[in-house]
């Protein structure tokens, strides 16, 4: 088996079950998680969580970092419980807090609500038909376009201030001086034909300010540090961990291998 | 369940090698050890220790100088029959020592099976959780570990531990303690760290750190790298454990910028 084939095997081997709806992923389906540890014990659906709602508005360093989310899908085993307590969703879906558009819905409540089912729909909708609050086509139809993932460039969303994704929530996070950013850097390839890699501090670091990635995932904070390759990567290790299921996918060769093979 | 996640955790922190993201624990469990040395084999669930409880009350020296507890989970192989002697967490709970007026339940004393189960238990704790909530309410924030800013509590006197134990402590006259210094940093454009000793020896003394942890006294004189840290060495023998995690960089990264 060539280098190749190995790579397209461990894409289909982690990718299917990542996917809600098969191998190929639909746009609005890019980034969603089904999350069901305990929802069908309870008698409830699973629940299915879209990231593109979530992302378009907050960073991913708020959810991950502050609220304390893990990065693959049901490895958080939140309760019913937790969220009433405040924690994972219930951090901001707590019925109290304020947005442009009135209180945050609340998650969870024990037993629920005859009267609330729609509230429980909302999220715990895996196998039903929901009519979703927010329409994915409506609400990326003025984004910069991109060809993979969400079929949205988020990169440029951000910058062009269509997004301005929000990078604290009151009461959860503690606000901290910020850190000096890096200078964008390029990283060696291994491969003669590849071009090297453009490695952006800046642009990751408004997303995932410093704590999202080290040290748990780059261990090493000054370059070179920490040695990877491309099969870990997308076997969910090092970029793999957002650029396989939520960041745009590796399959975007040239969004990394930036610079021109001499 | 809960055994599970806690040993993985303990696991996680003690191989930490990258590449993926790792559980961040709630705030009532971080901090927690489970000791499982020999309790299985002599028919009982191991124990879950909660540092929160007794960092509230105690410093650090008393337990891991004074009495000698290790610093990695499992390490110092207590015995029941070493806790009924007086060593170990029988040093304190022996069922005469007083705290707050109370008397110390006795730790391991055969007598009264009911009362392992405060140590032996390894389920989800309800108690315990509204106990920590109840206790979290009154301090500091902090975004990490157990999201309670202990260094404030400590000195704004909302806590007030413990460092001296009768019967097991021999108190030496203090030492004069260092001057906060700064620390240059490696990685061009991060910001100096300021390491203060004063907020360190409350909690440690001398003793805890040196000449284990730190060889050196002298400034520079033990080196050491952020990698090694993550893996558990130096600092991370406690931040990222029980004291605050190093993933709050700036807590430590406190100084001008390097240029």
């Amino acid at each position: 088996m060539n280098r190749l084939q190995i790579i397209l095997l461990i894409s289909l081997a982690v990718g299917f079950p990542l996917s809600a709806s098969g191998a190929v992923k639909s746009y609005d389906s890019y980034g969603r998680v089904v999350i069901g540890n305990y929802s069908p014990k309870s008698g409830m659906a699973k629940v299915v969580f879209d990231h593109w709602l979530h992302r378009a508005q907050f960073t991913c360093r708020v959810c991950h970092v502050d609220i304390g989310f893990l990065m693959e899908g049901g490895g958080t085993r939140m309760k019913a419980a937790d969220n009433m307590k405040g924690y994972y969703c219930g951090a901001c879906h707590n019925g109290k807090m304020q947005t442009y558009e009135g209180p945050i819905f609340k998650a969870c409540s024990t037993p629920p609500n005859p009267d609330d089912v729609s509230r429980c729909d909302r999220c715990h909708s895996f196998g039903k038909n929901v009519q979703k609050k927010y329409d994915f086509a409506k609400f990326t139809a003025k984004m910069p376009k991109a060809s993979l993932g969400n079929g949205v460039d988020w990169e440029k969303a951000e910058s062009s201030g269509l997004i301005n994704p929000k990078d604290n929530v009151q009461g959860v996070s503690i606000i901290k001086p910020a850190m000096p950013v890096q200078k964008d850097f390029s990283l060696d390839t291994k491969s003669s034909w590849m071009g090297d890699i453009l490695f952006s501090h800046k642009k990751h670091s408004k997303w995932n300010g410093c704590e999202l990635c080290h040290p748990d995932i780059f261990l090493g904070v000054s370059r070179g540090a920490t040695k990877y390759n491309m099969m870990q990567i997308y076997g969910g290790e090092y970029c793999g961990v957002c650029h396989l299921n939520v960041a745009f996918p590796l399959q975007d060769c040239s969004r990394c291998h930036l610079k021109p093979v001499k | 369940m809960f055994a599970w996640a806690a040993l993985i955790i303990v696991a996680g922190l003690a191989c930490a090698e990258g590449g993926v993201k790792k559980r961040k624990p709630l705030p009532y469990e971080f901090g927690s050890v489970v000791i499982g040395n020999f309790s299985q084999s002599a028919g009982l669930s191991p124990v879950i220790f909660d540092h929160w409880l007794h960092r509230s009350k105690y410093t650090c020296r008393v337990c891991h100088v004074d009495i000698g507890f290790g610093m990695t989970a499992g390490s110092t192989k207590i015995r029941a029959a070493d806790n009924r002697k007086g060593y170990y967490c029988g040093a304190c709970h022996n069922g005469k020592s007083r705290f707050d007026k109370k008397t110390i339940f006795e730790a391991c004393s055969g007598e009264d099976s009911k009362k392992c189960g405060i140590c032996h238990f390894t389920g989800r704790n309800p108690l315990r959780e509204q106990d920590f909530y109840k206790f979290a309410e009154k301090m500091p924030k902090e975004r990490f570990g157990n999201g309670i800013n202990w260094e404030q509590a400590e000195g704004k006197g909302l806590i007030n531990p413990i460092d001296q134990l009768e019967g097991i402590s021999i108190p030496r006259n203090a030492l004069a303690v260092q001057k906060d210094f700064s620390l240059p940093v490696k990685t061009e454009g991060m910001p100096e760290i300021i390491f203060s000793h004063k907020k360190h020896t409350i909690w440690n003394g001398c003793e805890l750190c040196h000449p284990d942890i730190f060889l050196g006294v002298k400034k520079g004189a033990t080196k050491y790298s952020m990698v090694e840290l993550f893996q558990g060495k130096y600092c991370g023998v406690c931040h990222d454990k029980v004291a605050f995690p190093q993933t709050d960089c700036q807590r430590c990264h406190a100084g001008s910028l390097q240029k």
